[in-house]
Order: structure tokens, then sequence, then C-alpha cells
């Protein structure tokens, strides 16, 4: 009876030793994974728009937090290829006309909110390349999918990756990644992929 | 709640029953089952490691959708994007390259906060009223892949089981999976719960209300219950057609079976005869489906004669069922099933005889938006004792009616507020009983 007590107690603090040492971080984890940053406008969106973004708002929460979509910045193609793999999900409720207009906000959002983004970073911060591409990580929005220094999405940490990786590895993992990788290629202007690369150079 | 079902059938040496004492304890089984809320089960170690919502996988935890039906029969991998004309990728080119750790292989604290109101009346006896504020449940789960591999694993540690601290390691299994994504097959080994990665959402012991439906966790008169985690192998196959418009799946399972007692035969028995347990499944995108069921055992069962001696015996137990779901406009899911029991029967005069029963279900889950969903179920179990021993057909009637909210973006936290009434006689004294049970509960998934 004793051993069976003991083995009971024994049990509940190695539990509680577990769920505090690790399940607390693991639960913050989660708790700000899907918490979303980035808000909307919508008041200052176009009529017609706004229905597509109550659409987007509706259909992607469904699965994810709106910062995986709201972060990256895609070219009008890659948004499409996007938008047509997520209806290929299993999980995926959206008829074509749903995809269409998801994929009219993200246009929307893209040349507008995104657009604006880029332009502020590229105008107002004239720092040291690895300063800017430290900048347009975020307007990228690199964050929705990695991390540095714990900041972002930790699935995918980027901490040391400039120990690892050349300049043309990174730029080709930007522009050209891997068949099968999560990642999809970025469109992004050789002067914003020269400062990218420089800054993640810089992460050792 | 099969867990705490098992661990109190495992608690229990076999012991001589007689025939009111029999009534008894499966009124008290009942009290038990309808008394604590159901287990949580939900990992959110994959939320974490795919950077989803619960909601991926679930309409509201612990209800499996489609994509995380499929999630398990890919051996815990997503589902990739399978449109019209594209390659179909190999489970092992879909592999996870994220790096393994702890948070996205473990979750510590899937535990439930409840309280709830019962009074139950029996023939011949007072009414009882309880009621209980209690942490119902405790569960750890350890459950992932093997980095660059097809295995797959998952373990549940069951810390609290019905509001009592009672350590239990109620699912242990390894797998392997393989094949394409459009064709893919699985095997796995070790406790598994019967249900778990199996059978479209109708045939789920998960639902939105606290308790499942009735046919899966009424213990029968010859101490069978359909929901277990028995020890032993499964294989499945599965069949995705492009976006995942229609999938065909089909399961099939050996398990030693189980003791005397109900309880599940874990080590070494003397008894050799094994379970057999199938499922054929059509899911028809989105989120509807039918599953065919069939379950063959045969196990020990303790008796009691007219001079009040024990005896043994080994009824054949047999279960056939079809379940089947519809949802309409992502909105309105539309459930039933009905399965019919057929065990054999020793009567205390000697005699043998048949338990028969038709049991069935109906409900109603209403996503009033997402993440809040009203239910209402009928349960409906018709059940005999053949032969002149027999006290005739006898009817048992349930319904609930019950409401889920998630409190949290993510879905990890929901809560549930649930009332049910049930009315009926046992099949083998006719004693007749009735239960009304208000429950509430909070249940945490981290």
């Amino acid at each position: 009876m004793k051993t069976q007590l003991s083995i009971r107690i024994l049990s509940g603090v190695f539990s509680l030793a577990i769920v505090l040492s690790t399940g607390t971080g693991a639960a913050h984890g989660q708790f700000t994974q899907n918490r979303d940053t980035i808000k909307i406008d919508t008041a200052g969106l176009p009529p017609e728009i706004h229905k597509d973004f109550r659409v987007f708002q509706a259909k992607c929460n469904e699965c994810h937090g709106l910062d995986t979509s709201l972060k990256p910045s895609l070219s009008a193609a890659q948004w499409a290829s996007e938008v047509k793999r997520m209806q290929a999900m299993a999980s995926a409720q959206f008829n074509d006309r749903d995809a269409d207009q998801i994929l009219k906000f993200l246009r929307y959002d893209e040349e507008h909110r995104k657009a604006a983004a880029r332009a502020a970073v590229s105008a107002d911060f004239g720092g040291s390349p690895e300063a800017i591409g430290k900048q347009q990580f975020e307007s990228y929005g690199c964050s929705a999918c990695h991390s540095v220094a714990g900041v972002g999405n930790t699935s995918s940490a980027l901490d040391g990756i400039g120990s690892k990786r050349t300049a043309a590895e990174l730029r080709k993992a930007v522009t050209s990644p891997a068949s099968g990788s999560a990642m999809p290629p970025m469109d992004v202007p050789a002067k914003d992929l020269d400062n990218l690369v420089a800054y993640l150079l810089a992460l050792k | 709640m099969a867990h705490l079902h098992s661990r109190l059938r495992a608690d229990k040496e076999p012991v001589v029953i007689s025939k009111n004492r029999h009534i008894s304890l499966l009124l008290a089984v009942g009290f038990v089952l309808l008394l604590f809320p159901n287990r949580s089960e939900a990992l959110p170690q994959f939320s974490r490691r795919y950077n989803v919502k619960c909601s991926a996988c679930h309409t509201i935890v612990p209800v499996l959708n489609e994509q995380g039906m499929l999630f398990q029969r890919l051996g815990y991998h997503l589902p990739p994007a399978l449109s019209n004309g594209g390659v179909s990728p190999r489970l092992s080119e879909i592999l996870d390259r994220s790096k393994w750790d702890i948070t996205n292989n473990a979750s510590f604290a899937v535990t439930d906060f409840s309280y709830s109101a019962e009074r139950t009346t029996q023939e011949g006896q007072a009414p009882a009223s309880t009621s209980a504020f209690q942490v119902g449940s405790w569960n750890a789960y350890f459950a992932g892949w093997i980095p660059d591999t097809g295995f797959f694993y998952h373990a549940e540690f069951d810390i609290v089981s019905g509001g009592a601290t009672n350590p239990d390691l109620s699912n242990a299994c390894i797998g392997y999976g393989g094949g394409t994504v459009r064709n893919s097959w699985y095997l796995v080994g070790g406790r598994e719960h019967l249900q778990v990665a199996q059978g479209t959402r109708a045939a789920q012991i998960y639902s939105l209300l606290p308790s499942s439906p009735s046919l899966f966790e009424t213990m029968g008169p010859t101490n069978f219950i359909f929901d277990q985690s028995p020890v032993g192998i499964s294989a499945g196959y599965t069949h995705i057609t492009s976006n995942y418009k229609h999938v065909f799946a089909a399961s099939a399972k050996v398990t030693n079976g189980d003791n005397a007692d109900g309880s599940e035969i874990l080590g070494p028995s003397a008894r050799n005869s094994k379970s057999f347990w199938a499922d054929v499944d059509y899911w028809y995108a989105p989120e509807s489906g039918v599953t065919f069921v069939d379950y063959y055992g045969k196990k020990d069962n303790l008796q009691t004669d007219l001079t009040g001696n024990s005896f043994t015996f080994q009824p054949v137990i047999r279960r056939q069922g079809v379940f089947g779901n519809y949802k309409l406009l992502s909105k309105v899911d539309f459930l039933g099933g009905w399965m019919h029991s057929h065990d054999g029967w020793v009567a205390p005069d000697g005699s043998s005889a048949s338990f028969l029963g038709n049991d069935s279900y109906a409900a109603i889950d209403y996503y009033i938006v997402q993440g809040l969903a009203i239910s209402g179920r009928y349960d409906l179990l018709h059940q005999k004792i053949t032969g002149d021993s027999g006290v005739g057909l006898q009817s048992n009637h349930k319904w609930t009616i019950g409401g889920s909210k998630t409190l949290t973006p993510s879905g990890n936290i929901i809560g549930r507020i649930a009332y049910g009434y049930q009315s009926g006689r046992d099949p083998v004294a006719a004693v007749k009983g009735t239960d009304r049970l208000f429950q509430t509960d909070i249940a945490f998934n981290f």
C-alpha cells in the first residue's frame, strides 16, 4: 500500500515537474503562434475588397492564424498557386468562387499595405545592408515561418544560418527553394535580396 | 472514458455475481459512465509542429474532421495538397523535416475541470443525488514521428481519470506507414484505442457532447464494451482521390481481447482465442461519410447458477454496425448509427440463450460560427436475452443536449455544457432506472 502511494506521489511530482519545465514553454508557443498581430483596417477597404476580406478571414482562419497569410510577401502568380494548393488540402472547404475572392484580397493587400510597408523600409531606413535586411525580413513576412533569437515562428529557427550557408546558397534558398520544401519561391527585387542575404549571413 | 472504464475493470478481480448484484453492477457502471466527463483527447504538439490551429484537424476538440482522421492514417503527417493531375508524393517524401524536439512531440497537460450534478432512480431503491467539482482527467501524450523514417508512435499516460489519481499507460503503440499519399498503408502494434483513426465521424467515440453515444460505452451482460484499448496489431489501407473529394479506407485488427470481467488482456493469457475487428469507410467531401464495422471475439464470462455457485462459459461476441454522417453547408452535421449485438449467453438454469441488441443513435451538431456549436443526440438501446430465462425486449432511451465553445484563437481551451436524461430497463432483470445529469467542464490542451 505504501509502495503504491509512493509511486503515485512520485508520478505526480514527476509529471508536475515536466509540465513546469516543458509544458509551459510549449503552451506559450501554442498561444502565440495563432495570435494575430496584424490588424487590417477594414474601414479603409473598398466595399468589394471588404467582401473578399471577409471570405479570406472566414476560410483561412479555420486552419491557421491570419498572420500566416498577412505576413509573407508573394507575387500574384505565387499567391494564385498558394491559394490553389490550399484548396487542394483535405480540410479546405472553399469553392472556386471563394478562392477567387481570397485571391483578390491577397493581391490587393500585397499591392497596398505590404507595398507601403516595404516602401517605408526602403525610404526611411538608411543603415547598413544587414540592418536594412533585418527590417525587410519583417516586411517580407519571413517571421511567419521563421524565427531569429526566439522571435517569430520557432518551428524553423534561422539562428546561426550565416555560419552554415554561403551567400549563394541563401540566395537560392530564398528565390528557388528545394522541391518539396514548404517555402514558396520569393519574388524579391535584387537590391532587397542583397540586403536580406547580408542580414542572414550576419546571423552567426 | 474508455480508459477510465478499462481502469475500473482492470482493478477488479473476477467475482461471483448474483443476478441482483449483476443488475446493480450494470447500473453502477452506467452511473460511473454518466457521472464523469469524457476523456480529453487532443494532441496539441501537432498544432505546434505544423503551426496550425486545433481546427485544422478538429471541428471542435476532440471531434476530428476529415483532415484529422487522414493525419492519423498517414502516420501523423499532415496530408498535402492533392490537386487534379498532380503527382502523388510518397509518404517518405512528405516527412516533416522540422527539428524534432520535445514540444512538438509531447503534451503534458491535456486536462479538464468539471462540475456535474446527477439524480438517479431505480426500482426498489431510494433516489440518489450527487454533485461534484473535480479535475476529471489529466493526460499526457507522447506522439509523433521518428525523423527520416516512416515510423510513428503514440503513447498516452493517464495521470488522473474520472477524478481519481491513478497512473495508467492506456495507449502505447508504434507503427510504420508507407506507399503514396493517394494509396497508403500502415501497420501498428501495441496497445491502441480501438477506434482511433478508424471510422468516419459518426463511428468515432468522440462527440461534441461530454458523453459518447451509448452504443459505444454501454457494457453488455457479457461484460463486453465496444470502446476499449486492447493490445494487438492493426493494419490499414487508404485511397484518396484528387482534392480529397473521395476517400476509401479499410482497417483490420487482431487483439488479445477481454478478460472475464471485461478488462483488456494486456499480456500472456491462458485464453488463446483472439478478437477480430474490421471497418470499411468512405468519406465524401466535405466532411461526410459512412462506415461499416464488424467485431468478432470470444471471451470468458462468469455467471451464477440457481444454487448460487459460479460457473464460467465462453460466449462468442459479435457486433455489426453501420454509421454515417452528412454535413450540410459546412454548418449542420447530421450523424447516426446502428449496431447489432449478438452474444452467447448461459442462463442461471444452465440453458443456452443469446443476448441480442439493436442499438442506435441520431445526433445533430449545428456549428453556429467557427468554434461554437450546439448539439443534440438521442440514444436508443433495444436489448433482450432470448429463451425462457429472458425478461423480454427492454429499451433504454437517452436524450442529451449541449453546447461547446472554443475559448482561445488556437482552439485549445474548450468550454462545454450538457444536460441529459436517461430512462429504461436493463435486459437481464427488467429493473427500471432513470438518470438526470447536468455537466459542464472546461478542457485544456497544452
